[in-house]
């Protein structure tokens, strides 16, 4: 029901607003962002993770990729789900920080919908050194984070000195955290985040250790999983609809042969890339998914989305690659995603390890 | 074995190595100072960077020796096209347009006063063209698609309709649309418009490539007879005769920006670890470099046989579409594959070319004829015989 509705809202309420604005316009205007959100809230949709108590959904990580898959079916979708008309996603991990953090940071932060930037590499980039007994400097910089110019609040990931182990730190994300613009695939703006000794208290500190990282790219890539799905559906609508329309050499593309192959392997791509993300998803809200399972659906929705875009520009022709189709912005967007949280490569090496590993394993039969 | 082998001539080979040492000491610098998105040279700096072709010979490549060119092969050009191509801009813009723009080729068979009044400027560097063929109603099948009509009235022809995706119309003065002045395939003219006819507009199409093409629209624009290209209802030719000149060099093109990624690609991968070992050490990126080291090589050798082939002017329709879908399909792989092997630093504007790069070889498996129609173009060989 939650999905129909979300359905609805993004039919009803986030598309006529990309029409408004035309397919050429580079960001949404701030007005409709705060109409949007307006709404949004009265409709109980408002910070899909976050605490009711807090004003957020609370929703399992299950019915977040199922909404999720919704919310990013039109333009700005994959970078910009329901042009956030929900608030940017704060991560789960931080809802469960120590409570003092709670009143003075976090409940501003799920108020606002502002969010929260992730300095989360594959391996930490920033340094905390102890500052007497009750804080941190945390020096170091990190490329390509995203919203670290309007998020409220940052998670940054950093060894910790003194120590083989690292620590997420939650901080406020104020004017002494420099945040430099990187343009990326033209349209897409990234950040150079560089903190120089900043100064943190020492509850900031969420834990250290991998597990909370591990837990963070787990909710990150299930949900950037659900979002490839929703523009995948969007670009194999526009495709089949085109094909329904176009004709060539005096024919209709829905009648050659070789379209009708790239609409039918898109389909079965895309309704096998869901089913492993909702049941990765599924177990993932009981607390079941290992790391591996959830990169597993990361990979397979990212890789499918970005053919079935690919497929369906070439259903277009020249029109494929016009601003005004959306496919074009889809293609370079997706390229990111491929990369971004764990590239696929790691992945694969990573399943192929473990997998491995059962065979060194005696006497069992994997 | 007779003299067959794998080596260019001298000749060629040093004919290749200049183009490649203008493009790396003239272009290269040059390119530095340039916004990552441009799509072209400043006037003052494109003219000097012109004369300087001159002097090395590289001037007027492919046009014919009896308008000033140097009327080089196929073959000649499509080596050319594949050095001149590696650098930032050199997928639509190839050596920045130092060598000078020539006018399509259909117009050399245009009258003396079209010779002297487009073809030799463009060739001595004081003009651009464009060729408008496409159309909304579609680009691969030009002899169906094309609905633009041209009825004679009086000493004039009237134009009506609209083309798009045509390139370069921005920097051109004139040129090449082609409309249907009867039916069918042999109802094709082609008629040389100059920019400020009225009853001609144009506008920009935003696409995924920097360059925008453009769209036309001629309504009710008088065009004098003279203006007429060629006989009437012979155009379908002309247009034949300009899309088989462009897709081997066109491909060409491809094949020098997959080997440019791969410059960017295989020095980064030495440099940076990922996930602890260097990422030239993984054997999966190893395997992406093989692959696309071998892809590259045999796309070559299809474009190099097609070139040979169009030269001795054999029937090269086939060749030209195999050696098409070849190289651009491998263009694109090979610059996924770079980007995959840099990661998100190759995706920075301002950083590396590769993202640009990625973008507008996306085009180039739609444009010249998607790959669909060029597999098509292949495999109807294989029909039985009147079918």
């Amino acid at each position: 029901m939650m999905r129909d509705t979300v359905q609805r809202f993004i039919q009803n309420d986030v598309i006529p607003i990309e029409q408004k604005i035309g397919a050429l316009a580079a960001e949404v205007p701030h007005e409709y962002i705060v109409s949007l959100q307006k709404k949004a809230k009265q409709m109980g949709f408002w910070q899909m993770g976050a605490r009711p108590e807090w004003g957020g959904a609370g929703l399992d990580i299950f019915s977040r990729t199922v909404v999720m898959e919704e919310a990013s079916r039109h333009r700005f979708g994959l970078m910009c789900p329901a042009l956030n008309a929900f608030g940017q996603e704060i991560p789960s991990v931080v809802m469960k920080s120590p409570s003092p953090l709670n009143e003075k940071m976090i409940k501003p932060a799920v108020e606002s919908g502002a969010g929260c930037f992730l300095a989360v590499d594959v391996s930490p980039n920033f340094i905390a050194r102890r500052e007497g007994d009750n804080g941190w400097l945390i020096s170091g910089r990190q490329k390509f984070v995203g919203n670290a110019d309007k998020a409220a609040l940052g998670l940054i990931w950093a060894k910790m000195d003194g120590s083989e182990e690292a620590g997420l730190f939650l901080v406020e994300n104020d004017k002494s955290i420099r945040s430099t613009p990187i343009v990326v695939m033209r349209t897409i703006r990234l950040f150079h985040v560089s903190l120089e000794d900043y100064q943190v208290p020492a509850d900031s500190c969420l834990g250290s250790g991998n597990e909370l990282v591990v837990e963070l790219l787990q909710e990150l890539q299930i949900l950037l999983a659900a979002r490839c799905l929703g523009i995948a559906r969007e670009a194999l609508r526009l495709g089949t609809e085109y094909a329904t329309q176009r004709e060539t050499f005096g024919k209709l593309l829905e009648t050659r042969e070789a379209i009708q192959d790239m609409v039918a392997d898109s389909m079965v791509a895309l309704e096998s890339a869901r089913l492993l993300t909702w049941v990765t998803a599924q177990k993932q809200s009981r607390g079941e998914a290992s790391a591996d399972e959830v990169a597993m659906a990361k990979l397979n929705a990212t890789e499918t989305a970005f053919r079935i875009v690919d497929q369906m520009i070439q259903i277009h022709g020249g029109m494929g690659i016009t601003q005004e189709v959306t496919l074009e912005r889809w293609y370079r967007e997706l390229r990111l995603t491929r990369i971004q949280l764990v590239p696929s490569e790691i992945i694969r090496q990573r399943l192929a390890l473990i997998s491995f590993q059962k065979y060194h394993t005696p006497k069992s039969r994997p | 074995m007779g003299d067959f082998n794998f080596q260019l001539p001298k000749e060629l080979e040093d004919f290749r190595v200049r183009v490649r040492e203008f493009v790396r000491d003239e272009i290269l610098p040059l390119e530095k100072l340039l916004d990552p998105d441009a799509t072209r040279l400043p006037q003052e700096e494109l003219k000097k960077l012109q004369a300087k072709a001159k002097e090395a010979g590289l001037w007027a490549l492919g046009a014919p020796k009896r308008f000033g060119g140097q009327e080089r092969s196929i073959f000649e050009l499509t080596l050319a096209a594949e050095e001149a191509s590696q650098h930032r801009l050199g997928a639509y813009n190839p050596a920045l347009n130092a060598f000078g723009s020539e006018p399509p080729n259909v117009l050399y068979e245009g009258t003396e006063s079209q010779i002297q009044k487009y073809v030799i400027p463009t060739i001595e560097g004081r003009g651009h063209a464009f060729m408008a063929i496409t159309e909304p109603s579609g680009g691969s099948d030009p002899a169906r698609a094309i609905r633009t009509k041209a009825v004679l009235d009086g000493d004039m022809w009237v134009l009506n309709g609209s083309k798009t995706f045509i390139t370069g119309v921005d920097r051109a003065e004139y040129g090449v649309v082609f409309a249907r002045t009867d039916a069918g395939r042999e109802g094709i003219t082609g008629f040389v418009v100059e920019k400020g006819m009225p009853g001609f507009t144009w506008k920009e199409v935003p696409v995924i490539r920097p360059w925008y093409p453009c769209e036309l629209s001629f309504e009710n624009c008088r065009v004098p007879l003279d203006q007429q290209l060629g006989e009437k209802n012979k155009g379908f030719r002309l247009i034949n005769k300009w899309l088989v000149r462009n897709r081997i060099p066109y491909t060409a093109g491809c094949i020098g920006l997959a080997c440019a990624a791969m410059r960017y690609a295989i020095p980064y991968a030495q440099k940076h670890e990922l996930n602890g070992i260097p990422r030239i050490k993984n054997q999966s990126f190893q395997w992406m470099l093989g692959d696309s080291e071998i892809e590259i090589r045999a796309a070559r050798w299809l474009v190099w046989e097609a070139a040979w082939k169009a030269d001795r002017k054999e029937d090269t329709r086939r060749e030209a579409s195999i050696a098409k879908v070849f190289g651009t399909e491998t263009a694109n792989r090979v610059i996924d594959r770079c980007i995959q092997i840099v990661g998100l630093e190759a995706l920075a504007d301002h950083e590396m070319p590769l993202g640009r790069w990625y973008r507008e070889l996306r085009i180039k498996r739609i444009g010249e004829g998607p790959s669909e129609v060029h597999r098509m173009i292949i495999g109807r060989d294989y029909l039985p015989k009147g079918e």
